[in-house]
């Protein structure tokens, strides 16, 4: 190491280096990142093949997939008399609304942990870097993450519309194009709402907002199916129905809506009106533009002084609270081993104290709950068999199906999130499997309360003899510890130590894995039901004589591949973990 | 160079840092001591312009850290305690990015960013990238980041930690170099021997407020501690807190 030659202070005069624009910054950040995004895309060539094929095949099916459910959904609008011109232009503007609610809200969170949660922020507000600078930065890259998803998602509905129009080949870039202008309207205003609500919120009120719009969701959902309840029942829509639907939707063809703009543009192509088309992609483009400008300058005004009010919040002291929990855990488990009721106890007090995990669980049981306490007022024929059997399939997958995002969202990184910390559990004297357990107790236990009471609330509203409560109970236990230890058993196979992003972790190779296995687990066991309950219904029209057989040949089949899957996933992430260093 | 005047920084009812009013002159080494809790690092970052004073001001290079961030941040370094890599980048890539932000001339970049691995020893790690790293081999790309531009202000928050002794050798020697060049150093630490050994003034920040400022020689006789920075240190903080 050689000592350093005195060259000087200041020896470089920054006042007479090439001057900074804000472009200039935006373009040396933007520059940094893609020599980095380029380093991780030739880190690839060192992953096996066998992975990025499993990834690519995945994908590939979801693309196809979701193609053919919109071939089917374009086909039922465009191929049902009457429907085509009352209806296509309701569903385009009513999807494009839904995208861009979702699109506000995500963007809100992105940058909002990308401009005040990231140590990168930190960093560059250190440099000499405008506050505009680092917020036009952190927008761009906020406006790929989720071009990137719309693009995905847009184009096999594109396609699948496309198909069934018979349209020329120029309209597919053409839509691309739109849709690529369009992304930027949801990124400003989600932007907006951020910069604003933390600079103009205190953080305890900010709390009580985010629990008033969770709240406020949860109402319209309630109100949504009220809507819908107002339609005649029996399995088919009537034209006074889509009268009725049309009226009731009409808010979505308002025309101050960006997504309005984004979906006649769409419609205006697919007719081969380009002169229409070409006026709504200025207007989306002037609009994107003008809102982009608009959200920089709230930046300059407010980033930094609400980035240090971000960081000036004081902790509270919560001083006794865990204690209640501890004990309660303690008196509950009384028969497992100490060092598990421990770990068992730790884990429930992260999860309670990090609200941003709890709340999402919170809204997606809250939207099956409304919807299951509104069941009978749908326009349903409760009265066939052969319907609310298969309505009970239906929310028995839709639980189950939320119940793998929980387990894929917050059981699957809890290995990798003990990170750096797991030295404490490595040196501490538990035994590895007892750490194992513990994760997966949390996590069944957890989904066990949230999907029992769901489904057995489910039972109840349509009216179900007892013998099928105690099928489905059986079932739901068996999707809980099979969901819960594929989760734990893949996520401590494929541990991230470095990240402490939870988000990031799922993103990996282990999470779509942990998606996909679990996706075929729930498949597996519900479909093993629906066959032999749909059939014997068929055959005898009645529940309880029919059913006590099925019942007693699930019963077997539950507890048997249940066990299986769960102890097959459990011995695979503790042969992992007992060989794990740290 | 550095120039805090009467600044106060509140976390909700909690006065981190009350009332601080503080000179740091070109050539100088200042070291910030205190317990932990005390407002060191809540000092620094509101000298660095991550965090804005409740009150007060605070002038760098002469140009006020509020409204005229960006031209007091020209001239300062800042090496936090954890340093940040962008982990996909290697330690040559952050050099150049480093580089690019300060608007360096590429002859005069390219110059600097070979000097600064030579210094700093990142040899072959350099054109690796730096989620292989280590703590200290970060903390050597991070300051060779730092002195890249020869800011005529480093803010330091515990310099030394991460480093091996060689490499802790090696930063006293450049730091003494660039105040001796007329450049001021603001450091914050745990290791009272470092401050002892460099610093040409130390001021102690206890719970919020200045309680001690001076050289080591007048921090010794107001304590009335014949011995080592450390007794001097104990001495004063646990009279503040009677």
């Amino acid at each position: 190491m050689s000592e350093i030659p005195a060259t000087g202070a200041a020896q470089i005069d920054v006042t007479t280096a090439v001057p900074h624009g804000l472009w200039s910054e935006v373009k040396t950040l933007m520059r940094m990142r893609r020599r980095s995004v380029a380093n991780s895309l030739r880190s690839l060539r060192n992953e096996s093949l066998l992975k990025l094929g499993f990834i690519t095949a995945f994908a590939l099916a979801f693309w196809v997939g979701l193609f053919a459910a919109f071939r089917l959904a374009f086909f039922f609008v465009y191929h049902t008399p009457g429907f085509e011109a009352v209806l296509s232009a309701i569903v385009f503007s009513l999807f494009f609304l839904s995208l861009l609610v979702m699109l506000v809200f995500s963007n809100a969170v992105l940058i909002y942990s990308s401009l005040y949660r990231s140590s990168e922020s930190e960093f560059l507000l250190t440099l000499p870097v405008s506050e505009e600078g680092v917020f036009l930065y952190k927008y761009l890259e906020t406006l790929v993450y989720s071009s990137w998803a719309f693009v995905y998602l847009g184009i096999p509905i594109i396609a699948a519309f496309g198909y069934d129009r018979g349209v020329s080949w120029n309209f597919y870039p053409s839509a691309v194009l739109l849709f690529l202008v369009f992304v930027p309207i949801p990124a400003s205003i989600g932007s907006l709402i951020a910069l604003l609500l933390v600079n103009f919120i205190p953080e305890s009120r900010l709390k009580v907002l985010l629990g008033l719009g969770a709240g406020a969701f949860l109402i319209s959902v309630l109100l949504g199916l009220k809507y819908v309840s107002g339609l005649s029942g029996g399995g088919s829509l009537g034209l006074g129905d889509i009268s009725t639907i049309t009226g009731k939707l009409a808010f979505s063809q308002n025309p101050w809506l960006p997504s309005l703009w984004l979906s006649r543009g769409i419609l205006s192509l697919s007719r081969g009106q380009l002169p229409r088309a070409f006026f709504y992609l200025l207007v989306i483009l002037s609009n994107s533009l003008f809102l982009t400008a608009a959200a920089t300058v709230a930046s300059r005004r407010l980033f930094w002084h609400s980035y240090s009010k971000s960081r000036s919040l004081v902790s509270r002291s919560i001083k006794g609270r865990g204690r209640t929990l501890s004990r309660a855990v303690h008196a509950v488990f009384f028969f497992l081993p100490v060092e598990i009721r421990l770990l068992l106890a730790k884990d429930i007090k992260t999860f309670i104290r990090e609200p941003a995990q709890w709340s999402q669980v919170l809204i997606f049981f809250g939207v099956l709950w409304i919807y299951i306490a509104n069941i009978r007022t749908l326009p349903y024929n409760l009265e066939s068999p052969q319907t609310r059997g298969t309505i009970s399939l239906l929310n028995l997958a839709a639980t189950s199906l939320v119940l793998a995002t929980f387990t894929g969202r917050f059981v699957y990184p809890l290995f990798s999130l003990e990170g750096k910390r797991f030295w404490v559990l490595g040196l501490a004297p538990v035994k590895r499997e007892h750490i194992l357990y513990g994760k997966f107790l949390f996590a069944f236990v957890g989904t066990l309360i949230l999907s029992e009471s769901l489904i057995l609330f489910s039972d109840f509203m349509l009216g179900f003899p007892v013998s099928i409560y105690l099928g489905h109970a059986l079932l739901v236990v068996g999707i809980c510890a099979g969901l819960s230890a594929i989760a734990v058993g893949l996520g401590a196979c494929y541990p991230n130590m470095k990240e402490d992003n939870p988000a990031r972790i799922v993103a990996g190779f282990g999470g779509t894995l942990n998606l996909i296995v679990s996706l075929v687990y729930i498949a597996a066991m519900v479909l093993a039901i629906a066959m032999p309950q749909q059939m014997a219904i068929a055959r005898t029209g009645r529940f309880t004589q029919s059913y006590a057989r099925v019942l007693s040949a699930y019963l077997g089949w539950s507890i048997l591949f249940g066990a299986a899957t769960s102890v097959f996933f459990l011995n695979l992430g503790l042969s992992r973990l007992k060989k794990m260093e740290f | 160079m550095i120039s805090i005047n009467k600044v106060s920084k509140y976390f909700g009812p909690k006065c981190a840092v009350r009332e601080l009013s503080l000179e740091i002159k070109p050539g100088e080494i200042f070291a910030f001591l205190g317990p932990n809790g005390a407002g060191k690092t809540t000092t620094l970052k509101m000298v660095v312009g991550l965090l804005r004073p409740s009150s007060g001001s605070i002038l760098v290079s002469g140009y006020d850290m509020t409204d005229k961030a960006i031209l007091a941040k020209e001239s300062l370094s800042y090496v936090p305690d954890q340093p940040y890599l962008y982990e996909k980048l290697t330690g040559r890539e952050f050099l150049h990015f480093i580089a690019d932000i300060y608007r360096l001339e590429r002859d005069i970049g390219e110059f600097k960013i070979q000097q600064g691995i030579d210094t700093f020893d990142l040899g072959e790690f350099a054109d690796q990238l730096s989620e292989s790293y280590s703590h200290g081999m970060k903390q050597r790309v991070v300051m060779a980041a730092a002195l890249l531009h020869e800011p005529r202000v480093i803010v330091i928050d515990e310099p030394l930690v991460g480093l091996d002794p060689k490499s802790a050798r090696l930063l006293k020697n450049i730091l003494r170099d660039r105040a001796r060049e007329g450049a001021c150093v603001f450091m914050s630490t745990h290791t009272l021997s470092v401050a002892e050994e460099i610093a040409d003034r130390v001021g102690i920040i206890d719970r919020g407020d200045l309680v001690a400022l001076g050289t080591v020689d007048e921090l010794q006789q107001r304590a009335q501690v014949s011995g080592r920075l450390e007794d001097v240190f104990l001495s004063i903080t646990e009279e503040a807190g009677v």
